[in-house]
């Protein structure tokens, strides 16, 4: 069904008397004035004949709607009917139609200028007129006025109109916060656009002041309590949470709602890839002496306190994991630990979802598009295939994740107590879980307070003791040259090399880890640090998934690079999902820096997710902004991301071959694993020992591993040997 | 435009509850296994089903068929040892000692 120019919100609560007239004028007003249009009569429980009059005009007429509901009061009637609503504009109007139809019009002038998302009546403004309206309701409604624009909304002459008009957009910004049933939601929807940045006019009307009026003594008294709670409200942040949507406020397609498709999405996603690890062996390399070392382990807090004293890393929380895993497996390793490492994925993918706050069919676009992108990007492929014997890096991205979810919850403080953990837990796994207060005090700092401000000081404070305890009380310092390998340029550098190269100017080495980190999650090149794309087309060696991968990427950041600055020129996020895109940039910049000292894919990791936040918000701000009217764009963009869309789907379905390919190289690891240890003179002398090997290198030589050589040459172009 | 961002996702959610379903019969596109010998194994440089089946108990010293495209372009009868040297593998070579073969020299060109 095409969506209609104009859509006529009438609230109507016992309106038998009037609400037959109301429909007949507008029925005779509208044809002259819009394209098209539908009326929506939002009924609020009404006890009288109001249901059945509007239901008989409804059968007669398609254009005519009768939202049936709960008696809530007028501000859930209206906020009901404008989500309902389907129109392009969508004007609430009240029954009495006390501003006539023909005034309209003066809303209508603004539509055609793309800034405004709100028109609203006013009896102040120029041009208006007030007809037979009482002194006594005149004055009260002067001096409401003057106390909402000194607390809320200062500028605006009349908030209390029954008559304004909205954008489509502006509904999807405004209805899902509002709180106040009563009198004052207007207020809270003045306040709600005013928060948001978008502009509001105001159009004098005329006014027929000799209706019935239905406001009583009490409601105006609580209107007036109800204006302190929303400066309160405003004053705490508590409208930057965004509210988790009622069933009613997603969109329905088939069976579902959007929001369930999209979990259904994930699982589909995170059961395959849970189906890929439970495959793969446990690994051989940094992860057999892990598990070595928890089998020796007299108790857990030895293993935290032996941990903590470490050179160059303060991780105890890591090793102290490994244990508590392996203590529970009884025997049955690889279960425990790649069932750990699956749960662990599937967790990543639905909170990643839950992140996404999906309710429109638009969003679930959005939002599946993204979930294609963060399991196509390399820095998630790493994070699948490896586990030493747990993937840390894989848990900070569930932890980063987790609190993205607890800055969008409202603010209570069980939420501040399981952000102060969350930061505790991953801060003391691995130094990349800093990111986690990275990402609470920007998501506070662009409006995001589930997380409170007691809770974000707290975690300041935390971090402040983090530093004073790694530093000052334990003495650990940081990653050196020597650490690990690492890629520059078109090698990768063994330690002794990077100390010859760069011993003496460490901040070249350093400032290449960083932005080659940065545009590693931005272009997918270089990976590692090494220019893999550049080089094998210095050489004539490019290969399709090169090719596939780099572009892919550059598209996609360049869809991300455009919203960014759609939101930036905005001067004010209006959106919940809009502030993603500037959290995956703050984010990105942190994880490139906490990078420095090597690169490596799975510490980028954490941005790689982010990354896409960032394009699920990009593409839902495209879809929403370009309208129907601007077919050249829409066509271009359409066909963007459609190919994007087929590459990144290409990319996504890789992760199955690397982690085929990778059971195939960790099964032969422990094919020749016992030999190479014995003549190697590393073969352990207790029995516990040899014996958790033999049981951990049966396990592996039980799972049958598919040969690359039966793989299509294809595949391995595509997506590496 | 919706439609542009939601087929290609779509299609490729498709594709992983097919491979799910197909894994039941363990047939799944990316993890379908195709049985080997010893020399088989060894010709295709597989460490891990080298030691399985020597754990199995396969005669590492025995003649095995080695498949057309594995070690020549036709089919050949050869020991793992062969298949091992032909593909130039020491550590399945190695493998091979340590689980009983004989260390003599191999024909690498097999029998055809």
């Amino acid at each position: 069904m095409n969506r209609p120019f104009l859509s006529i919100v009438v609230p109507a609560y016992n309106e038998e008397r009037r609400i037959g007239s109301c429909l007949d004028r507008l029925r005779q007003a509208l044809p002259g004035l819009v394209p098209s249009w539908e009326i929506v009569v939002a009924d609020d429980g009404s006890r009288d004949r109001t249901p059945e009059i509007v239901a008989a005009e409804a059968a007669g007429d398609a254009r005519i709607r009768l939202l049936a509901l709960p008696h809530h009061g007028k501000g859930e009637a209206v906020r009901r009917g404008l989500v309902e609503a389907r129109g392009e504009w969508r004007y609430i109007a009240d029954a009495d139609l006390a501003t006539p139809p023909d005034n309209l019009t003066r809303f209508l002038t603004h539509t055609s200028d793309a800034e405004t998302a709100l028109v609203i009546g006013s009896r102040e403004a120029t041009g208006s007129s007030r007809l037979d309206e009482p002194w006594i309701r005149h004055w009260i409604g002067r001096f409401f006025n003057w106390f909402v624009r000194l607390l809320v909304v200062p500028g605006i002459s009349d908030t209390q109109c029954g008559f304004k008009l909205f954008s489509a957009r502006s509904v999807e910004l405004i209805c899902p916060y509002l709180t106040i049933y009563g009198f004052a939601f207007d207020v809270e929807m003045l306040a709600l656009a005013r928060r948001a940045g978008l502009s509001i006019r105001e159009v004098g009307v005329t006014w027929d002041g000799n209706q019935e009026s239905r406001v009583a003594f009490g409601g105006g008294a609580a209107a007036f309590l109800d204006v302190f709670r929303i400066r309160w409200r405003l004053w705490r942040g508590a409208y930057s949470a965004q509210p988790r949507p009622a069933d009613h406020d997603s969109d329905r397609i088939g069976p579902f709602s959007a929001r369930t498709w999209a979990y259904l999405l994930a699982l589909t996603c995170a059961g395959a890839l849970a189906y890929d690890l439970l495959r793969m062996p446990v690994q051989v390399f940094d992860a057999l002496e892990e598990m070595l070392a928890a089998q020796r382990s007299a108790s857990i807090v030895d293993t935290f306190w032996s941990a903590a004293y470490n050179a160059a890393y303060l991780r105890p929380l890591r090793i102290v994991q490994i244990e508590v895993i392996f203590d529970a497996a009884q025997g049955h390793y690889w279960l425990a630990f790649r069932g750990a490492h699956a749960l662990t994925m599937v967790a990543c993918l639905l909170l990643f979802t839950r992140a996404l706050r999906v309710r429109t069919v638009a969003d679930l676009c959005a939002a599946a598009f993204a979930l294609t992108v963060v399991v196509g990007l390399h820095t998630f492929r790493s994070t699948v295939q490896e586990a030493f014997p747990i993937n840390h890096f894989l848990e900070i991205a569930v932890m980063a994740l987790v609190m993205v979810n607890l800055t969008q919850a409202r603010p209570r403080l069980i939420v501040d107590a399981i952000a102060l953990v969350t930061f505790i837990v991953a801060s003391l796994t691995l130094e990349s879980g800093l990111l986690v207060w990275v990402v609470a005090v920007t998501a506070w700092l662009l409006g995001m307070r589930g997380v409170s401000t007691r809770g974000v000081v707290a975690m300041t404070v935390l971090l402040a003791g983090y530093f004073v305890l790694r530093f000052g009380v334990l003495s650990v310092g940081t990653p050196g040259l020597i650490e690990r390998s690492s890629g520059y340029f078109f090698d990768v550098l063994d330690p002794s090399e990077l100390e010859r190269r760069f011993g003496d100017r460490l901040v070249v080495f350093y400032a290449y880890n960083v932005v080659s980190s940065a545009l590693s999650v931005l272009a997918s090149e270089p990976q590692n640090g090494v220019f893999v794309t550049t080089g094998a087309w210095l050489n004539d060696r490019l290969t399709a998934g090169l090719v596939l991968s780099f572009l892919s990427s550059l598209v996609t950041t360049g869809l991300i690079a455009v919203a960014a600055v759609i939101v930036l020129r905005r001067y004010r996020v209006s959106d919940a999902s809009d502030r993603l895109i500037l959290l995956f940039a703050v984010v990105l910049a942190a994880n490139a820096t906490l990078s420095y000292a090597y690169t490596k894919d799975d510490i980028m990791s954490v941005s790689g997710i982010f990354y896409g936040l960032a394009v699920y918000a990009a593409i839902r701000l495209l879809v929403v902004r370009v309208g129907p009217t601007q077919r050249l764009v829409a066509a271009t963009l359409t066909t963007v991301i459609l190919a994007t869309g087929m590459a990144w789907s290409v990319r996504s379905l890789g992760i199955h071959h690397v982690a085929r390919t990778y059971a195939f190289k960790t099964r032969n690891d422990w094919a020749s694993q016992p030999g190479n240890w014995k003549r190697s003179g590393r073969w352990p002398d207790d029995v516990r020992s040899q014996q958790l090997i033999t049981t951990l290198r049966n396990d592996a030589l039980s799972m049958p591993a598919p040969n690359p050589h039966f793989a299509p040459l294809w595949m391995a172009r595509l997506w590496g040997d | 435009m919706l439609l542009a961002a939601m087929i290609p996702p779509a299609l490729l959610a498709a594709s992983r509850v097919v491979f799910l379903v197909l894994a039941v019969w363990d047939v799944h596109p990316f993890w379908r296994s195709e049985p080997l010998n010893l020399a088989e194994a060894a010709a295709l440089r597989d460490r891990g089903e080298v030691a399985r089946l020597l754990a199995e108990g396969q005669d590492p010293n025995a003649t095995y068929r080695v498949r057309r495209g594995m070690v020549r372009d036709y089919q050949v009868q050869m020991t793992p040892m062969a298949a091992a040297v032909a593909a130039r593998r020491d550590e399945i070579v190695q493998i091979l000692l340590d689980g009983g073969a004989k260390p003599q020299p191999p024909d690498v060109e097999g029998t055809p």
